[in-house]
C-alpha cells in the first residue's frame, strides 16, 4: 500500500526561459482592468496586490510603466485618522496593509504623501504587554503581524517606537522543537510563518536565536523530486512557498543546501507563455501574487535579467540602498 | 437593471434564511448563465445553493453597500450612516458567503454584536456556514475567536472561574518553561486540577459545537492550518486546557488520524495536546505512570501506521516529536533538582557529561533559565522503569530506520526513513558538539 509522492510532473514542453517582457505586460494589464468581478473580489487585499505588482515591475526594471501619481494618491486615500491603512478606500485599517502601503511608498520614494507619525503611532499602539501584535483593534494575534510591525517601522527608521525585546520574546515563544515557527505559541511550523519570524529576527538583528542547522534542514526537506518546494509536509509544491522557504534559507545562510537548478526549472515551468505571469504550479491560472514570488525566487537563485531582491523585505536591493537600509543575514 | 436584479436576488437570499433558519451548508451551483425563469437561490434539506451566474451581480452590489457603511466625507471623516442593522446584516452576509476573507465585512458584524443588533451565538452559526464553503478562511476563524472571547467573557463575569492554566512552554515542550516553573506555589492549580473533579471552566455545549466546526473544516480541507490552530486555541482559551478535555481530544483524534495519515496539521494538534498534558503530570510518579505510557502508545500507533501506510512524511515528522518528548522526560528523571537561583555556571557544571539532554535543553540551562527539573516535585531522581528506557532509546529508533531501509520496497518510504535517521544523528551530533 504505497502512496505516490505528493508532487507534480513538469511537462516536457514547459517554459524553461524567463519571459521577462510577458510578465511586465501581464502586470501592467492586470492593474488596468478595474471593472471586472475578479477585481472587485480582490479589493479586500488591494494594497497588497498593488505591492506585488509594483515590486514585480521594479524587479523587472519597468516600474516607470506604472502611473506613480495615481498610485501614491490611492495609497494616501487608504490612510485612516488613526494612522493605519485599509486594503482599499473604505476598508478597515490593518497592519497587513500598513506594511504594503509603506513598501509601495518606499519604492516610489513618496513617504511624504502620508502621515508617517500617525502611522508609527498606529503600529506601536497595537503592541501588547506580552510583546505580540494585534493585527487591528479587534485583537487577533499572529506572528505575521509581528513581522509587519517591525518591517514597517524599519522602513520608516522608527524601530525604537516599540519594545523590541518583548516583541522578540513573543516571536521566540512561537519556535517549535523542529526549529520552525507557527502563528502563535504551540502552533504548527509553517513556511509562511517561518519566513515572517525569521524575517522579524533579521530586521531586529537577532538571527542568532535561530537554530540554523535544525531549521535549515527542515526547510530543505520541503524540496520535492520535481524541484519545487512545499510549505509543510505532504503539501504540493508551490511557487509562493518556494519563495518563503528560499528567502528563509537565504536569511539563515543555508541557501546552498537545496538543489537550485531543479528549483529554477520548477519556477520557470510555472510561467504562462501566452498571458505572461506565474501560477502556483505548472499549468494553473496565473496571478500577480505568484508572479512576484516567481520573479523574486529566480532573483535569489541568481537570475541576472532581474534586479537583486532583498530576502527579508521582498523589495529591490537598490531601493533599500537608496534609503540606507541594511539588514545583516547569517553567513553560510 | 443589473442593480435591480441584484437587489431582488439579495432579497431572495434573505427570504431563504428566514424560511430555513437551520441552513447548515452552502455551495455554488455551477451554472454560467441564467437559464430558467426562477431564482438562483435554492434550499434543499437545509442546504443552500447559489447559482454561479448571479455571483458577479450580487457580490459587487453587496460589497458596495458594505463600503457605504464606511464612507467618509471630503475631509476624510467618517460619515455616520444610520443604515439599518438588517440591511447591513444582509449585505455583509452576501459578501462573506462569496468572499470570506473580507475583514471589513466581519468587522461590521462585530460592531453589530457590540450594538446588540446581532447575537454572538447567531453569528457563530453564520460563520460556521461560511466555513462549509470556505473551510480555510483565516478571517472567518479570527472572527470566531473574537465572538468566542465575548461569550467566554460574559460567562466568566457571571460565574466564578477556576485558576487559569498556564500554557506549556512550547519551545521545549513538557514541563520546561518560565510559566510552569515560575515558582512552585504559583504552579499549584495545575496539579490540583487534574486529580480533583474540577468542573469544566466553560459551557460544554459551546465547546462541543466549536470542536465540531473545527472537525468539519478539517474534513473539508486536508492539513487545514487554520482549523487545527483554531482548535488548539479553543482548547486553551475556552476549555482552559482542562485535563479531561485534553485526554478526550487525544482519544477522539486518534481514530481520525488513522484515517488521515497525511494530515500534518491533525498530527501536530496531537503534539499540542501531548505537550499540554505534560504540564499536568507534575510528579515523577505521574510522569512515569501516566505520561510515559501515553508516549509509548503514540510510538506504537506510529509504528503501526508507518508500516501499514508507507511513504507518509507527516507520520515520520510526528515520530520526531514523540522521540523528542521521550528524551525530554528521561532527562527530567536524570537531572537532579536545581536551584532557581543557581548561576548558569553551576547549571553548566550540572549537565556536564550527560548525554541524554537534548541540545535545546542544554542551551536553556546556558541561558540561566531555571531547569525544567525544578517542577518535578520533591527530589526523586532516576526513578525510571528500565524497561522503558531499554526498549525505546535512540538505538532502537535507529534500528527502526535501518529496518525500513533494508526491507521496504517503497523508494519514498526509504527516503523518509533516511531523513529521520539523519535527524536523529544530528541530535546526537548537536549534543556532542555542544560546548557544554
Ligand atoms: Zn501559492
Amino acid at each position: 500500500m504505497s502512496a505516490p509522492v505528493k508532487d507534480v510532473t513538469i511537462p516536457e514542453d514547459a517554459p524553461s526561459d524567463l519571459l521577462l517582457n510577458k510578465h511586465a505586460d501581464f502586470i501592467a494589464l492586470y492593474g488596468a482592468k478595474k471593472d471586472d468581478y475578479e477585481y472587485c473580489m480582490t479589493e479586500y487585499l488591494r494594497l497588497s496586490g498593488m505591492y506585488w505588482g509594483l515590486t514585480t515591475m521594479d524587479l523587472l526594471g519597468q516600474l516607470e510603466r506604472m502611473d506613480r501619481q495615481q498610485v501614491v494618491e490611492f495609497v494616501a486615500a487608504c490612510q485612516h485618522d488613526c494612522g493605519g491603512f485599509g486594503a482599499s478606500v473604505g476598508h478597515d485599517p490593518h497592519l497587513l496593509y500598513a506594511l504594503s502601503a509603506v513598501q509601495i511608498l518606499t519604492l516610489y520614494d513618496a513617504l511624504d504623501a502620508v502621515n508617517v507619525d500617525k502611522l508609527v503611532e498606529f503600529v506601536s499602539n497595537l503592541q501588547q504587554p506580552d510583546g505580540s501584535f494585534y493585527g487591528d483593534k479587534w485583537g487577533e494575534v499572529d506572528t505575521r503581524f509581528s513581522f509587519c510591525a517591525v518591517a514597517c517601522l524599519k522602513l520608516l527608521g522608527k524601530l525604537s517606537a516599540i519594545d523590541v525585546e518583548k516583541a522578540t520574546n513573543f516571536v521566540l515563544s512561537c519556535m517549535n522543537f523542529d526549529g520552525g515557527f507557527g502563528c502563535r505559541p504551540g502552533s504548527e511550523s509553517h513556511s509562511g510563518q517561518i519566513y515572517c519570524c525569521v524575517g522579524f529576527l533579521a530586521v531586529t538583528g537577532q538571527l542568532h536565536h535561530v537554530n540554523a542547522d535544525l531549521l535549515g534542514w527542515w526547510l530543505c526537506e520541503r524540496q520535492l523530486p520535481s524541484g519545487g518546494l512545499n510549505g509543510r509536509p505532504e503539501k504540493l509544491p508551490d511557487v509562493c512557498y518556494s519563495w518563503w522557504v528560499l528567502a528563509s534559507l537565504k536569511m539563515i545562510g543555508r541557501l546552498h543546501w537545496i538543489d537550485k537548478d531543479k528549483l529554477r526549472t520548477f519556477i520557470l515551468a510555472c510561467q504562462d507563455e501566452e498571458t505572461g505571469g506565474f501560477a502556483d504550479r505548472p499549468g494553473d491560472m496565473v496571478d500577480p501574487f505568484h508572479t512576484l514570488f516567481g520573479i523574486a525566487g529566480l532573483s535569489l537563485l541568481g537570475a541576472t535579467e532581474v534586479k537583486t531582491v532583498n530576502p527579508v523585505l521582498c523589495m529591490p536591493e537598490d531601493t533599500l540602498r537608496r534609503i540606507n537600509l541594511h539588514i545583516e543575514l547569517l553567513s553560510s | 437593471m443589473a442593480e435591480e436584479l441584484a437587489h431582488r436576488i439579495l432579497s431572495d437570499l434573505s427570504t431563504a434564511f428566514q424560511r430555513h433558519p437551520n441552513i447548515d451548508e452552502v455551495g455554488f451551483i455551477c451554472c454560467p448563465t441564467c437559464q430558467h425563469n426562477r431564482s438562483p437561490v435554492v434550499v434543499e434539506n437545509n442546504k443552500l445553493g447559489i447559482e454561479t451566474w448571479c455571483l458577479e451581480l450580487i457580490f459587487p452590489y453587496a460589497h458596495d453597500k458594505v463600503l457605504r457603511a464606511r464612507s467618509r466625507d471630503d475631509s476624510g471623516r467618517k460619515i455616520k450612516v444610520s443604515r439599518s442593522a438588517r440591511s447591513l446584516l444582509e449585505a455583509t452576509r452576501a459578501v462573506l458567503l462569496v468572499q470570506a476573507d473580507c475583514l471589513t465585512a466581519w468587522n461590521i458584524r462585530k460592531e453589530l454584536v457590540e450594538a446588540e443588533d446581532l447575537k454572538c451565538i447567531q453569528d457563530l452559526k453564520f460563520a460556521a456556514l461560511v466555513l462549509t464553503k470556505h473551510p480555510k478562511s483565516s478571517e472567518t476563524f479570527a472572527h470566531r475567536r473574537w465572538l468566542l472571547k465575548q461569550v467566554v467573557q460574559k460567562t466568566s463575569s457571571t460565574s466564578p472561574q477556576p485558576h487559569p492554566v498556564a500554557p506549556a512552554s512550547h519551545t521545549n515542550g513538557l514541563v520546561a518553561g518560565d510559566q510552569a516553573s515560575g515558582g512552585a506555589t504559583a504552579a499549584q492549580p495545575l496539579s490540583a486540577q487534574r486529580g480533583t473533579k474540577a468542573e469544566l471552566p466553560c459551557d460544554e455545549k459551546l465547546l462541543e459545537a466549536e470542536l465540531a466546526v473545527c472537525q468539519r473544516s478539517a474534513e473539508r480541507y486536508p492539513s487545514n492550518y487554520y482549523a487545527w490552530t483554531h482548535r488548539a486555541w479553543v482548547v486553551e482559551n475556552v476549555a482552559r486546557c482542562h485535563y479531561k478535555i485534553l485526554m478526550r481530544e487525544l482519544s477522539d483524534t486518534r481514530h481520525w488520524i488513522s484515517r488521515h495519515i497525511s494530515d500534518h496539521s491533525g498530527l501536530q494538534y496531537r503534539q499540542f495536546l501531548i505537550t499540554q498534558l505534560g504540564t499536568h503530570f507534575r510528579s515523577a510518579d505521574a510522569l512515569q505512570d501516566e505520561f510515559l505510557p501515553l508516549l509509548t502508545a503514540e510510538f506504537e500507533l506510529l509504528t503501526d501506521l508507518i508500516t501499514a501506510f508507507p511513504g507518509h512524511e507527516a507520520l515520520w515528522y510526528h515520530r520526531r516529536y514523540v522521540f523528542q518528548q521521550w528524551e525530554t522526560v528521561l532527562s527530567v528523571y536524570k537531572c537532579p533538582k536545581s536551584d532557581n537561583s543557581a548561576s548558569s555556571r553551576n547549571l553548566t557544571h550540572l549537565h556536564q557529561g550527560r548525554s541524554d539532554i537534548p541540545a535545546e535543553f542544554s542551551r536553556d540551562c546556558e541561558d540561566g533559565k531555571p531547569h525544567h527539573a525544578t517542577v518535578v516535585q520533591g527530589n526523586k531522581k532516576a526513578k525510571v522503569d528500565p524497561a522503558y528506557t531499554e526498549h525505546l532509546t535512540l538505538q532502537t529508533e535507529l534500528e527502526f530506520c535501518r529496518n525500513v531501509m533494508a526491507t521496504c520496497q517503497d523508494g519514498w518510504q526509504v527516503r523518509l526513513a533516511g531523513s529521520y535517521q539523519h535527524w536523529l544523528q544530528q541530535r546526537i551530533l548537536g549534543r556532542d558538539n555542544n560546548p557544554l
